[in-house]
């Protein structure tokens, strides 16, 4: 990943641990063809006059105008101006403080309207840090830093997490512990009564404790239980205390039993169809962090804080390190009330000895469509996360897949919905064409809606479209990861013919068009 | 003597930190003559990190000064005896 960073100071010792090059100072004309992400890092300028400065903040919106408009094709990060960096005159003279505010409120709506356009907050990364740490202003003499250098470390954490959370890198599911996690005390032991959660502390620290994980799971998070509890005393507490903020229907899956908690929680793993690196477990007890640690080194196993008061805190740093993300989809706020509408496909599966009959059951609606604005976003998001059915397992960037696009290559994707729940777009596929023969560069599903032979309505319904564009032969490619060995043997499957297969594990394909494949009558095709 | 052993130890080890090199690549001959990665940016990182480590404060007068290993550790002796 090469960045471009457009500054009017000297940054170079917060970004060197990175692919970057650099404009000069305040120059808009430095060529940006080849970076993959251009930054604009500009901070406040430190001048005496109010006039000149307001003036310079003013000048930065027709400059990001500029960028943006010559660079359309391109992604853009764009830090917002804090604050903390200038002196303030007089309390009222608020000139500057107005400048600055209209200067973000400007970039956050720009960014809203173009997807290549991102914001990172500076003061986020500032607030945590008093204003003389900040600016040093003997760095500043010197070097022109109005960053201290002293804060280099912490900048290249906090920016490293920043882009990962503007790529929609984040764990997928909170895995808790009961007993002196979600509630004070031992269920087993205190009895429904004595356990500690209400409005009083240390209760109280563990019922905000319960509500900031209800509304983590309002934003996308899965929230599962493991705990060595007697199931019914459970039941009970969740139905009958009056203070329970989470009860059973909040857990996308449950495991309350004596059994060891590294095994639960591969069974939790299985269940949700999820990996285990992107499971975070919490739980008061070391030496159960421990054993989970030692045998799941890929699971997230934080410290818990020692006094009740400490949770939220200790949330919001849960938060932040693993879960944060730029912006929710559609897809991620309904990803909780996806997950338990499998639980009622797989009771249905039960009921049914045919599987047609099963999946006519289901009354599944397939929306094939094109890449386009209201999609590319969430086909990024799913070549940066889809690690278990994906083919080729390539990441992709928003403007990476805008550039396939306009260069005429095919990049689709498919919705799915059926009479329990709409899952949104689950299935996405890029393919590169030249003449007229066509390669799947990349093939993908989303892991809950898998087992209802989707997938290969999806590549059928791609091989028909590029017949109806006169393409004559489609090659594929198997490139195997730890991960996605359930796709080994798909293309066999839907009738490619194997071409070669590397010592790597590698494998190409290819298949002859020269009609087009029947659509499954068990689903509603809607392009 | 042993003090002094210990702080030139603390001080090479920022200094392979910053640069990201061997500790065993180190020596007082090291300047920015002879190293090419130590290039301004770097000299303002490896400033920053000794300033961090040892809680002291370099003047921007000494700042300048310092173009090598064996300078940099006459300077900072003189700051913490």
């Amino acid at each position: 990943m090469k960045y471009l960073i457009f500054r009017n100071h000297t940054v170079e010792y917060l970004f060197n641990n990175l692919d970057v090059n650099y404009s000069g100072y305040n120059d808009l004309l430095c060529s940006t063809a080849d970076a993959d992400i251009i930054v604009w890092f500009y901070t406040a300028p430190l001048k005496a006059n109010n006039k000149i400065i307001v003036n310079e903040l003013n000048s930065y919106i027709d400059q990001i105008k500029w960028l943006v408009d010559n660079n359309s094709n391109r992604r853009i990060v764009i830090f917002l101006i804090s604050q903390k960096l200038l002196l303030r005159w007089t309390q009222t003279n608020i000139n500057i403080y107005n400048a600055i505010v209209s200067f973000n409120s400007f970039v956050r709506s720009t960014c809203e309207t173009n997807i290549l356009l991102q914001y990172l907050d500076f003061d986020e990364f500032l607030d945590q840090f008093p204003k003389t740490a900040i600016l040093d202003w003997k760095y500043y003499l010197i070097s022109q830093s109005a960053i201290s250098p002293r804060l280099a470390k912490p900048f290249k954490e906090w920016f490293g997490r920043s882009m990962q959370s503007l790529n929609g890198i984040r764990k997928k599911c909170l895995v808790l512990d009961l007993d002196n996690t979600l509630w004070g005390g031992i269920l087993g032991e205190d009895g429904i009564d004595g356990i500690k959660i209400g409005d009083n502390y240390p209760g109280l620290a563990y019922k905000i404790f319960q509500e900031y994980l209800l509304e983590a799971s309002h934003n996308g998070v899965i929230l599962a239980i493991c705990s060595k509890n007697n199931i019914s005393d459970v039941e009970e507490a969740w139905k009958n205390h009056p203070s329970m903020v989470l009860t059973k229907d909040h857990f996308s899956s449950i495991r309350i039993n004596w059994i060891n908690k590294a095994s639960n929680i591969k069974d939790i793993a299985n269940e949700l169809n999820i990996g285990l690196d992107s499971i975070v477990f919490i739980d008061d007890n070391p030496a159960e962090r421990e054993i989970v640690k030692q045998i799941l080194p890929d699971v997230s196993t934080p410290e818990f804080p020692s006094e009740p008061h400490e949770l939220p805190l200790f949330f919001f740093k849960i938060w932040e390190e693993y879960f944060k993300i730029y912006k929710l989809l559609e897809e991620d706020k309904n990803k909780v009330n996806q997950y338990r509408q499998n639980f009622q496909r797989i009771a249905k599966l039960k009921e049914f000895v045919d599987e047609k009959d099963y999946l006519l059951s289901l009354e599944m609606v397939l929306t094939f469509v094109e890449a386009n604005n209201f999609n590319i976003e969430r086909i990024s998001q799913m070549t940066q996360k889809t690690n278990q059915f994906n083919l080729t397992t390539k990441r992709y960037t928003i403007s990476d897949i805008s550039n396939y696009i306009s260069n005429n290559h095919l990049v689709c994707c498919m919705g799915v919905k059926d009479k329990f729940g709409d899952n949104g777009i689950t299935l996405a596929a890029i393919v590169l064409i030249k003449d007229n023969i066509a390669e799947i560069d990349s093939f993908l599903l989303s892991c809950r809606i898998l087992g209802r032979g989707i997938e290969v309505e999806f590549v059928h319904l791609i091989l028909n479209l590029l017949f109806d564009r006169g393409i004559t032969e489609v090659k594929s490619v198997f490139i195997p990861t730890k991960k996605n060995i359930q796709t080994e043997f798909f293309y066999e499957s839907v009738g490619f013919t194997l071409e070669n297969s590397m010592g790597n594990g590698v494998k190409h394909y290819s298949i002859i068009l020269n009609q087009k494949f029947e659509i499954n009558k068990c689903y509603t095709i809607i392009k | 003597m042993l003090y002094n052993n210990k702080m030139k130890d603390e001080i090479y080890n920022v200094i392979a930190d910053v640069f990201g090199i061997e500790k065993t690549k180190i020596s007082e001959d090291l300047s920015k003559e002879n190293f090419e990665k130590w290039d301004s940016i770097m000299h303002l990182s490896l400033i920053a990190e000794l300033e961090e480590k040892f809680e002291i404060s370099f003047e921007p007068e000494e700042i300048e000064l310092i173009n090598s290993v064996m300078k940099l550790r006459e300077i900072i002796k003189n700051k913490i005896g």
